[in-house]
């Protein structure tokens, strides 16, 4: 007691005795005081707190979200194989652990330190795994129509996705705790930010994409459907690619080669593979090749504003953007890009109203392209690239 | 008990109110609360005039004539789809045109 009073002196510079009259208050300013020298010295420790306090926040969160998710698929799903009437009445948990086990499903990265044919290998490692799962997930949903079970497959992905980013977050969570290192957790927590936006966004993505909705990376494949529907003669050619559309028709006077991937269900389709069929098997002369894709809109800009470049507008991990590099620098062919600007979360969830609006003026701009760039009778190759989930042909 | 005494306590604890107070209104969490809280009274207010469509609609357009109707988005719809709608003018079956989601005037998040 006689060090608090002294104390306490000291720190309201009072000399002895005048300590009578309002004890309580005393106390009370003493205790505010000390606790403000305990912060001060102690602040890191409060931030270490509460950084992990915020970490394992937002991993219950994800977990919830995760959980709401695979009910969701698993519902879907459900009343798919209700609505079609199917007999077999399939167990819930069945189809819960089957999705839990493609959520789990790896691809192996290829070793890129011999990079010959690396592409190629890549390539064949995504085929193989969008393959699988939609094969997986056609055993769930044996006679249902094809776009239905590809809305499912884009959904799945997505789940496996976020389960991805839990996994990781939880696992530098737990390292930090075991080895008490606060340096860990703080580089999570400084991610938080971006990680909510990107998560929210794929939570986006799964309902969107259940409902066979199009997302706004569909600006593409939408592009290319209104320049088709405002072309004379349109027909479509026959090939053998996958989840892959070529049509056909004549843009006063020139032949414009429209390229997307099928619809309306989820899928990128094998657009390289196309304008390699076209140029090399049926012989098509390009005068140049139009990509048309959504790209990462910077903080700055303003969604669904448009930029003309020069190269192939197209994301994803740079395989087809390479074939169709490759062949048209084989053949000399000028590559033409516009590009459709929205941020992450507007390109994965239902597409907004400025995207929409933003592809009507990229169908201008293409046909302004193709009227400066090309005469009358040759040929052209536009090319929408993107998730074509929503948008037919 | 001494002036100065009483004086530095009722300080002391404005501080420390005060500091509550900003540590409360920095939180992420508690912000949105206040802003949401504030811009309620602009979007009643907005929403009285003019009802427009919110939420995810579609655009349905008559091929021949080019009429248009915006409706709410029907699962299973999509572009390019042929509805069963007709148009009123000529009795062609409209075709989806668009479908897209109209938010509110709020950016991402
Ligand atoms: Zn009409």
């Amino acid at each position: 007691m006689d060090l608090l009073v002294i104390l306490q002196q000291v720190l309201l510079q009072v000399g002895p005795g005048s300590s009578q009259g309002n004890a309580w208050l005393m106390i009370i300013s003493n205790i505010i005081w000390l606790a403000l020298l305990f912060l001060f010295f102690f602040q890191d420790y409060v931030m270490v707190w509460r950084y992990a306090y915020m970490v394992g926040n937002f991993l219950t969160g994800l977990n919830r979200l995760i959980y709401n998710n695979i009910n969701l698929v698993v519902n879907h799903i459900q009343q798919l194989l209700r609505s079609n009437g199917s007999s077999q009445v399939i167990d819930r948990s069945v189809i819960e652990r089957r999705i839990r086990d493609l959520m789990e499903f790896v691809v192996i990265e290829p070793v890129s330190a011999e990079p010959t044919g690396l592409m190629r290998t890549l390539k064949l490692l995504v085929t193989t795994y969008n393959e699988r799962l939609e094969e997986s997930l056609r055993a769930l949903l044996p006679s249902i129509e094809r776009p239905l079970v590809q809305n499912v497959v884009d959904a799945v992905d997505g789940l496996r996705e976020l389960n991805f980013i839990y996994k990781v977050i939880m696992h530098y969570y737990r390292l930090s705790n075991k080895y008490k290192n606060p340096y860990l957790m703080m580089q999570i927590y400084m991610l938080l930010p971006i990680l909510r936006e990107y998560v929210n966004a794929l939570n986006g993505a799964i309902t969107t994409f259940l409902k066979g909705q199009p997302v706004g990376d569909a600006a593409g494949p939408l592009t290319a459907y209104r320049f088709m529907r405002n072309c004379s003669s349109l027909e479509e050619i026959n090939h053998n690619i996958k989840d892959t559309y070529v049509g056909l028709c004549n843009f006063e006077g020139r032949r414009v080669y429209v390229v997307k991937a099928k619809g309306p269900g989820g899928t990128v389709g094998n657009l390289d593979d196309a304008i390699t069929y076209l140029i090399e098997r049926v012989g098509v002369r390009p005068r140049m090749i139009i990509t048309v894709d959504a790209a990462l809109k910077l903080e700055g800009e303003k969604t669904g504003s448009i930029a003309e470049g020069v190269g192939v507008a197209m994301g994803g991990i740079g395989v087809e953007r390479f074939n169709i590099e490759r062949i048209a620098s084989k053949y000399g062919i000028p590559l033409y890009a516009v590009l459709i600007k929205m941020s992450i979360p507007e390109a994965l969830s239902a597409m907004p109203k400025e995207v929409e609006e933003a592809v009507n003026e990229a169908v201008e701009r293409v046909r302004r392209v193709i009227k400066e760039g090309v005469r009358e009778g040759e040929e052209v190759i536009l090319v929408g690239v993107g998730n074509t989930s929503g948008v037919a042909q | 008990m001494s002036f100065e005494n009483y004086y530095v306590s009722t300080v002391g604890l404005i501080i420390f109110i005060i500091a509550i107070v900003i540590a409360l209104v920095m939180n992420e969490r508690y912000f949105r609360f206040i802003r949401n809280t504030l811009s309620q009274t602009d979007l009643a207010k907005g929403r009285g005039e003019g009802q427009v469509l919110s939420g995810e609609v579609e655009v349905l357009i008559c091929p021949r004539c080019g009429y248009t109707k915006t409706i709410p988005f029907r699962l299973g719809d999509y572009v390019g789809k042929i509805t069963n709608d007709v148009c009123p003018k000529d009795g062609e079956k409209l075709v989806v045109h668009a479908i897209y989601y109209v938010g509110m005037t709020e950016q991402g998040s």
